[in-house]
């Protein structure tokens, strides 16, 4: 029996792969070196704006009017208990989910966690008000990591907990004594992150629901019902969000017959998003309801299952995890799209820039700090949208894996 | 077992209404309906009261009304006394503008970047992978202002001092200027040749492609063609730029006031542009001027971070061209200490503070190195010049833009002059009685069917070739680059998703690469990658309604300054809401149609 | 029999007209080596079959000597033409062996005679109606004249791989190669395909055929070669190989197919 050889030429080590993949011919060695070089040259360019020639001074001074606009600053601590609660139930997710299923969420969880670890150590060293708070953001990601390792069970009640924590949420926000701590906030002073992140929240949440009737009206064999929902989700998708946007400054307050300025651009932002999310969530739905073998709602129906049990039992089950990675994308694409906000007059994290490219302290610095401001929101944007598109791949590869 | 054949209908017992899955279906749509168009009652008495109340427009009456929007770009004629409906109008053009241009620039860069992903060099690959990463994680309305407000509006300033491209493109703060081609009034001499050549080119294809059918060999109809067409295109260009003349009683008249001069036929040979007389767009002449006097200033710069004085350029004029000329300190208070060092006089100059005091520029002295900023050190030039020439091709509107000179030099200032090496400095004359009449000579040429028109910096806006704001240029720029990265996922998954049997199969036959590309894998990756590529295109022009980020006019821009000069709520609503599903209709009829013609045939 | 590091020679029978040869043939993917020192030849008309378990690189054999695969050491000539980097030599080969393989790969873009002809017009340059006329030639051989015009995905499996089969013989090459022809197939419809293969095999066809099918290559293999962890283990006629086999490794193989 012949004795298995090492191959003539090397194929191991960084001259082979180097060889393979970077210099393979003579064309490649070329385009290699010169990219290489250029790449040199534009890192090198890039490394020396960012540490010597960039101001980031206004950015760093301004970071609380990135956070959270005009919120009161000595009732920081509603929004930094509300990101505790949310990074709790993450740690939670995260740490109960089974040693293989919850990977990609425990990838997300750190990654986050990678962030407020971050923004606590600055904030123990710099921001003196709110560094406990940010202390307690830390701790309780860890606490619900922990708790969730040792209570898996813990799990089962975590849609419930999900669920309220956006009314909890937002009631904390708005505040409900008339004085002290918890007295309440205009929604006209939100704004920034915060903002950015109750848009795309309340929109996803809300729109769930919402696109899944939608979808289930456009399967329905009642003409009136389907009818109606083609007709929504093909109008409210035809036109672009930055339009519903306005449209919906425009005409909520004829729709409800009310003056303009008894209902905030907040919430006419939110009917927009959400609607136009739902159109959206519809098609996704409607998407995971076809992938659903017919066979399995024939079998629900013959085992003696009413219409309804099939739906809610069988059939939406297996339709809403087939299209679990598309609700991720659209996430991420509302995430990236509430800063159309800027055209009915809010101030989320996009639009701040603009306050502050206009102050007094930015115009000074020659040339102005755009090239600044737009890098650092883009390096936030990315932060997060980047991350939630890798998991979102994961899903897709081990939902695929999981169904063939 | 015992066997009951009761069936449904003949059975006697009566299912009560609430039971009957047919009535549970009526019922509930008859509820349904009922709540919606309740609804929509609602919603239609509530926005009728509202509207009466506040007697805002409920029609679309007031379309008709003078709008009084000034609109930059408009790709037909507009003023601002057009009514509301051509605004309107002008914003669907520049919505299409954006669009079309957005779709072919993207395809380009998407199907390149898709390709590069798949590239057997590792850091193309990486490069490629950076790119779709970065790109489609960050939201294009950061993309949008990026480019607006960080990377087109800091560019040079004003048209004195733009960045010359190579090709004769002018790139500054008020957009890009490109050599554009214009059909001169030897067009129509062409025109027949061009319909010649079109014809020829339809029936050399169908000769070709017979004979290449009864030949029974592959063969390409569309080159032959091609060259035949193109052979007659280019002789009869010629023979029509050789035979033309210029029209007769053709003349121009110069406005010396506006600088501005028009070329027109006329008619009735009165030497004076009537108004029944056509005006000529695009002829080429020869703008000489023997004497007079224009001045210019710089704007304040300060070059990157590192705070620069000011370099600054003035319009390239040559040293023949003129007699006198002075640069000096618009406010010589602030500029004091400042002198000027020019490359190039009286073009091109750096202002610097002679840190050494030898008199003279040496590198570094340009260097603010007081750490703050200074200001008032623009300068001003002043030329007084003879024997000035410029061939300059006139507008759509039969235009010559003639720099803005002026008969008499304008009111010196005081102290002017004061920092100027005193080699440099000229002596302005005081203005001569007859120069009040500034003499422009328009020499109008002859030209070939197609005139080049240049971008030229003279004094004042653009003129010349054609030119793209930067609004238009940070829009179409963030579009295309945020819609490549898409586009570039779908060319590599569409190229992947054709099996490697299919490739090896082709090579057991034979085939060698290029056809194993264009026979074997295009076709079917085509057929992959066409449906998703169209809904982007789709996704490109909803986009474009990102445009009041970068200003720029098109119709949701447009729209909501309509909405909120007019009040027009419900009008302008429906009107936006209705171009957008003509829009995407547009594209989904276009898809079905791809959809259709692609299709595999299966089993 | 001469040994060389293990791997056993399977030598066309002498005083043939050899068309396949190859040589000290030695291939790896990475660092993994998958074909050991394999010299094998064939004769114009002869008819071998190579069987082996999976992972064996009988495979990987064929699809080296029309250089779907490369190899780092050894040599391989086809009709006299040794299989270098040059291209021509390359085109030369892939003109004069024709290929089916497992999975058919018709081009579902083409209908079933564009498929066929492509090839003979574009690389052959033969007229169209030449190519067409012998395409249906061909197809009536493999008995579906009349799908001519249907597109490959409205076919069955069977008469997918029957297109497949007509496809190269058009090119009217020397040598057929056959990568597991019947093995995505149904079993009702493995027996269209097989009697096929039967019948351009008696025609004097020069064929390597790498199948589980053992029927088929006692019927017209005239060789059979048995490969298992990249080597040639044994060769012999059929009658030879499936009654009295030598070695251990073809035994314990038999036994578990047959």
């Amino acid at each position: 029996m012949a004795i298995a050889r090492k191959p003539p030429v090397n194929t191991h080590g960084p001259i082979a792969w180097m060889r393979q993949n970077l210099f393979s011919s003579l064309a490649n060695s070329i385009i290699s070196l010169v990219t290489i070089i250029l790449l040199l040259w534009a890192g090198v360019g890039l490394v020396r704006w960012i540490f010597f020639e960039a101001v980031w001074g206004q950015v760093w001074i301004n970071l609380k009017l990135f956070a959270v606009y005009r919120y009161p600053a000595d009732l920081l601590w509603r929004p930094l208990s509300i990101a505790a609660l949310i990074m709790l139930l993450l740690g939670l997710t995260a740490g109960g989910s089974s040693p293989s299923g919850g990977e990609i969420i425990r990838g997300v969880f750190w990654w986050v966690l990678s962030l407020v670890i971050g923004l606590n150590l600055i904030a123990l060293i710099t921001w003196e008000s709110v560094r406990w708070w940010w202390t307690l953001v830390s701790v309780a990601s860890l606490v619900g990591f922990v708790l969730g390792r040792a209570q898996p069970r813990l799990l089962r009640t975590l849609p419930w907990l999900w669920g309220a924590s956006l009314p909890i949420g937002l009631l904390l926000l708005i505040g409900v004594a008339p004085e002290g701590g918890l007295r309440s906030v205009d929604t006209r002073e939100w704004g920034g992150f915060m903002l950015t992140l109750i848009l795309s929240g309340v929109g996803i949440g809300v729109s769930f629901p919402l696109g899944i009737a939608l979808a289930l009206g456009r399967r329905s064999q009642l003409p009136a019902i389907k009818y109606f929902s083609i007709g929504f989700i093909e109008i409210v998708r035809g036109a672009p969000l930055i339009t519903w946007l306005f449209i919906a400054s425009l005409m909520v307050p004829l729709i409800f017959n009310i003056s303009p300025d008894r209902i905030g651009a907040l919430q006419r932002a939110l009917v927009a998003i959400t609607l136009f999310s739902a159109a959206y969530m519809a098609e996704n739905v409607r998407g995971g309801l076809q992938a659903v073998a017919k066979g399995q709602s024939e079998a629900a129906r013959a085992l003696g299952l009413s219409g309804w049990q099939t739906m809610r039992l069988i059939v939406l089950p297996q339709a809403l995890r087939a299209v679990i990675p598309a609700i991720v994308g659209q996430a991420i694409g509302l995430f990236k799209d509430t800063s159309l906000v800027f055209i009915v007059g809010l101030f989320d994290f996009f639009n701040i820039q603009n306050i502050v490219a206009n102050q007094p302290g930015s115009l000074q610095v020659p040339g102005g700090i755009r090239l600044e401001l737009s890098l650092f929101l883009a390096l936030v944007y990315w932060f997060f949208a980047f991350r939630m598109s890798v998991a979102s791949r994961q899903l897709e590869k081990q939902l695929g894996v999981g169904i063939r | 077992m015992a066997t009951r054949t009761t069936s449904y209908k003949d059975s006697s017992e009566r299912i009560p209404f609430y039971r009957n899955v047919k009535t549970i279906g009526i019922l509930a749509q008859i509820i349904f309906a009922v709540a919606v168009i309740a609804g929509a009652f609602i919603i239609y008495r509530n926005v009728a009261t509202a509207l009466t109340r506040s007697s805002l427009p409920a029609d679309f009456s007031f379309l008709d009304s003078r709008a009084g929007i000034p609109i930059a770009e408009t790709p037909i004629r507009y003023n601002p006394n057009d009514n509301y409906l051509k605004a309107f109008t002008i914003g669907v053009l520049n919505t299409l503008k954006v669009a079309l241009v957005g779709v072919l620039l993207t395809s380009l860069l998407g199907v390149f970047i898709g390709v590069m992903r798949l590239s057997n060099n590792w850091i193309l690959r990486q490069i490629a992978t950076v790119y779709v990463e970065t790109i489609r994680n960050t939201p294009l309305a950061v993309q949008i202002v990026f480019w607006f407000t960080a990377v087109l509006t800091p560019l040079p300033p004003r048209s004195l001092n733009p960045i010359e491209l190579p090709g004769g493109a002018l790139l500054s703060n008020l957009g890009l200027a490109i050599p554009w081609t214009y059909p001169s009034y030897s067009f129509s001499a062409w025109l027949p040749w061009l319909i010649v050549a079109l014809l020829l080119f339809v029936l050399v294809f169908g000769f070709r492609r017979r004979q290449i059918l009864l030949s029974e060999r592959p063969g390409n109809p569309w080159l032959p063609a091609f060259i035949v067409a193109l052979l007659v295109a280019g002789a009869g260009y010629f023979i029509a730029a050789g035979g033309s003349s210029l029209p007769t009683n053709i003349a121009s008249e110069v406005r010396a006031t506006s600088g501005v001069a028009t070329v027109f036929i006329d008619a009735n040979q009165n030497g004076r542009k009537d108004n029944d007389e056509a005006i000529v767009p695009f002829a080429a002449a020869e703008v000489s001027l023997s004497q007079g006097f224009l001045e210019a200033q710089t704007q304040e710069l300060t070059e990157s971070r590192q705070i620069i004085y000011s370099t600054f350029r003035f319009p390239p004029i040559k040293e023949k061209e003129f007699a006198q000329a002075q640069v000096s300190f618009v406010d010589p208070e602030a500029s004091q200490g400042l002198s000027i060092y020019f490359e190039n006089f009286p073009s091109e100059g750096v202002v610097y503070r002679d840190l050494n005091g030898n008199g003279s520029f040496d590198r570094g002295e340009e260097t603010n190195t007081s750490g703050t900023r200074v200001s008032g050190y623009s300068a001003k030039l002043r030329l007084e010049v003879t024997d000035f020439k410029r061939r300059i091709v006139a507008d759509r509107n039969g235009q010559i833009r003639i720099p803005r000179f002026s008969a008499e030099p304008a009111a010196e200032q005081e102290s002017a002059g004061a920092n100027i090496s005193p080699a440099q400095l000229f002596a302005v004359p005081a203005p001569s009685e007859e120069a009040l009449q500034l003499e422009v000579n328009i020499d109008l040429k002859e030209s070939a069917p197609l005139v080049m028109s240049y971008p030229s910096i003279p004094i004042g806006p653009y003129f010349g070739g054609i030119s793209l704001s930067t609004n238009y240029l940070a829009l179409l720029l963030a579009l295309i680059i945020y819609t490549a990265s898409f586009i570039a996922e779908i060319v590599r998954a569409g190229i992947q998703a054709v099996p490697k049997g299919q490739t090896e199969a082709a090579k057991a036959l034979g085939l060698s690469g290029y056809q194993i590309f264009s026979l074997i894998v295009f076709p079917q990756a085509l057929r992959i990658i066409l449906p998703p590529m169209i809904s982007q295109y789709l996704n490109l022009t909803k986009n474009s309604s990102l445009a009041p980020l970068a200003a720029y006019a098109e119709l949701f821009a447009i729209s909501i300054i309509i909405a909120n000069q007019t009040g027009a709520s419900v009008p302008v609503t429906i009107m936006i809401i209705l171009a957008y599903l003509i829009i995407s209709l547009t594209f989904a009829l276009v898809l079905n149609i791809v959809n259709a013609r692609i299709a595999l045939v299966e089993r | 029999m001469v040994v060389t590091a293990g791997s056993t020679r399977a030598d066309a029978p002498a005083g043939g007209d050899k068309i396949i040869e190859i040589a000290d043939l030695n291939k790896w993917y990475g660092d993994f080596h998958v074909l050991k020192d394999i010299n094998a030849s064939v004769n114009k008309g002869e008819v071998v079959v190579v069987i082996g378990p999976s992972g064996s690189g009988k495979s990987t054999l064929i699809r080296c000597i029309n250089r779907l695969e490369e190899h780092q050491e050894g040599k391989i000539v086809v009709d006299g033409v040794e299989l270098t980097d040059d291209v021509r030599k390359i085109d030369q080969i892939r003109r004069e062996t024709g290929m089916v393989f497992q999975s058919f790969n018709l081009f579902p873009h083409l209908t079933v005679m564009e498929n066929i002809t492509l090839a003979p017009i574009r690389v052959r340059k033969w007229k169209k109606s030449k190519a067409e006329e012998r395409a249906m030639y061909f197809l009536e051989k493999v008995g579906i004249p009349e799908q001519a015009r249907k597109y490959p995905g409205q076919l069955s499996g069977g008469q997918q791989q029957r297109v497949a089969i007509a496809r190269a013989l058009t090119m009217e090459p020397k040598v057929m190669l056959f990568d597991e022809p019947t093995s995505a197939l149904d079993p009702e419809v493995i027996g269209e395909v097989l009697e096929v293969m039967v019948n351009l095999a008696k025609e004097g066809m020069t064929m390597v055929v790498v199948t589980h099918e053992m029927g088929f290559a006692r019927e017209v293999g005239d060789r059979v070669i048995f490969m298992d962890q990249g080597q040639i283990v044994e060769v012999g006629t059929p009658e030879h190989f499936f009654s009295n086999p030598q070695e251990e490794r073809t035994r314990s193989f038999l036994s578990k197919i047959l």
